[in-house]
């Protein structure tokens, strides 16, 4: 393939001498440079560590927060709390002759709850039936029933793994009002 | 000086050691001297600056090699984008010595990928198994390469003789 006089031709080329001093010239700038990359890494690693981790914390702490939401009763469009509110609205509220009550509430849980009615009754928007506790997750709408006597109380428990509400359906016999309110927290036991 | 972080000795050495022969082959790669220095200059620079730790000198010269090797193959690439080689740049193609200008000219003939190992084992006197080992390619590849190689050489020469 190659002849003895050409390769002997070959091996007879020689580095020049300057490629020496060249080299360690250059490597003060390789060196400089590899540093400066070495320093950009780090620096766009740390950036990338922050930003999984800031992403980390809001999925988890989403998370955390989502499981320790609780249930959250709505009359009306509006969140039942502990100040009572009066349910007099033809709209959400309808009254039967007997003294009947039908309020119109809504239930939202991001965990199962149970709902549990005393002394009154529940009925459910897609059920033919009324009953005294159901559970549920999400969302859902159903009718309070209660019968207005002298001052009458009617309780609702909801309950998930984590809390326990108690809501509290009034009849006031003086003014004629029903009204609907939330028992404090040290009361819910 | 503080670029060699007190391994001035061994770079002594290994550039003593290997200075010639990676400059051989820099040159059979990219045929311009001022690329075939700088091409083993940048394999120096890299190995003053962050010499990996070898076991003994054959590990030395196949990082050197490599590295040379890979410099070469990385100016090809960027001569390939702008290729418009001056006039002073093509006149050294033309050496005054008629043998090393004719090893020049058969090895431009090769393809990048087959010309290492043709070099290492036709002209450096490397055995394939220690040009494979050089290149860090498997055997049967080297074999590969050099039987391809030799084909392109052959060709080419068949086309001169034409």
């Amino acid at each position: 393939m190659f002849s003895e006089e050409q390769i002997k031709a070959y091996k007879s080329i020689k580095a020049p001498e300057r490629l020496r001093g060249d080299s360690i010239g250059a490597a003060s700038e390789y060196a400089r440079k590899h540093k400066e990359r070495l320093l950009r890494i780090r620096a766009y690693s740390g950036i990338a560590a922050c930003f999984i981790l800031v992403v980390a914390i809001g999925f988890f702490s989403m998370n955390a927060t989502a499981g320790a939401t609780a249930p959250v009763l709505y009359f009306d469009g509006n969140a039942v709390s502990v100040n009572e509110i009066n349910v007099p609205s033809p709209r959400t509220v309808s009254y039967s002759n007997d003294g009947q009550v039908a309020v119109m509430l809504e239930l939202k849980s991001k965990s199962t709850a149970t709902v549990l009615a005393e002394n009154s009754f529940l009925w459910l928007d897609d059920s033919e039936e009324t009953v005294t506790e159901f559970e549920f997750k999400g969302k859902t709408r159903f009718q309070w029933l209660a019968t207005a006597s002298e001052d009458a109380q009617f309780i609702l428990r909801v309950s998930d793994a984590d809390h326990s509400l108690v809501y509290i359906l009034r009849y006031d016999a003086e003014t004629l009002l029903w009204t609907i309110s939330e028992r404090p927290a040290s009361n819910n036991n | 000086m503080a670029v060699f972080c007190g391994k001035e000795e061994q770079f002594a050495s290994a550039y003593k050691r290997n200075a010639d022969m990676l400059y051989r082959i820099a040159l059979s790669y990219l045929s311009r001297s001022h690329d075939a220095e700088d091409a083993c200059q940048e394999a120096f620079a890299k190995y003053i600056a962050s010499p990996p730790p070898f076991i003994n000198e054959n590990a030395e010269r196949a990082w050197l090699i490599r590295v040379t090797v890979n410099c070469c193959k990385d100016m090809l690439r960027r001569r390939r984008l702008r290729d418009h080689a001056p006039l002073d740049d093509a006149m050294e193609l033309s050496y005054t010595d008629e043998p090393l200008s004719e090893v020049t000219s058969l090895l431009s003939s090769i393809s990048v990928k087959n010309r290492s190992v043709v070099i290492l084992h036709c002209l450096e006197g490397f055995s394939v198994e220690e040009s494979a080992k050089l290149l860090g390619i498997s055997v049967s590849a080297a074999k590969m390469r050099l039987l391809r190689g030799r084909e392109e050489l052959r060709a080419y020469q068949n086309k001169e003789e034409d």
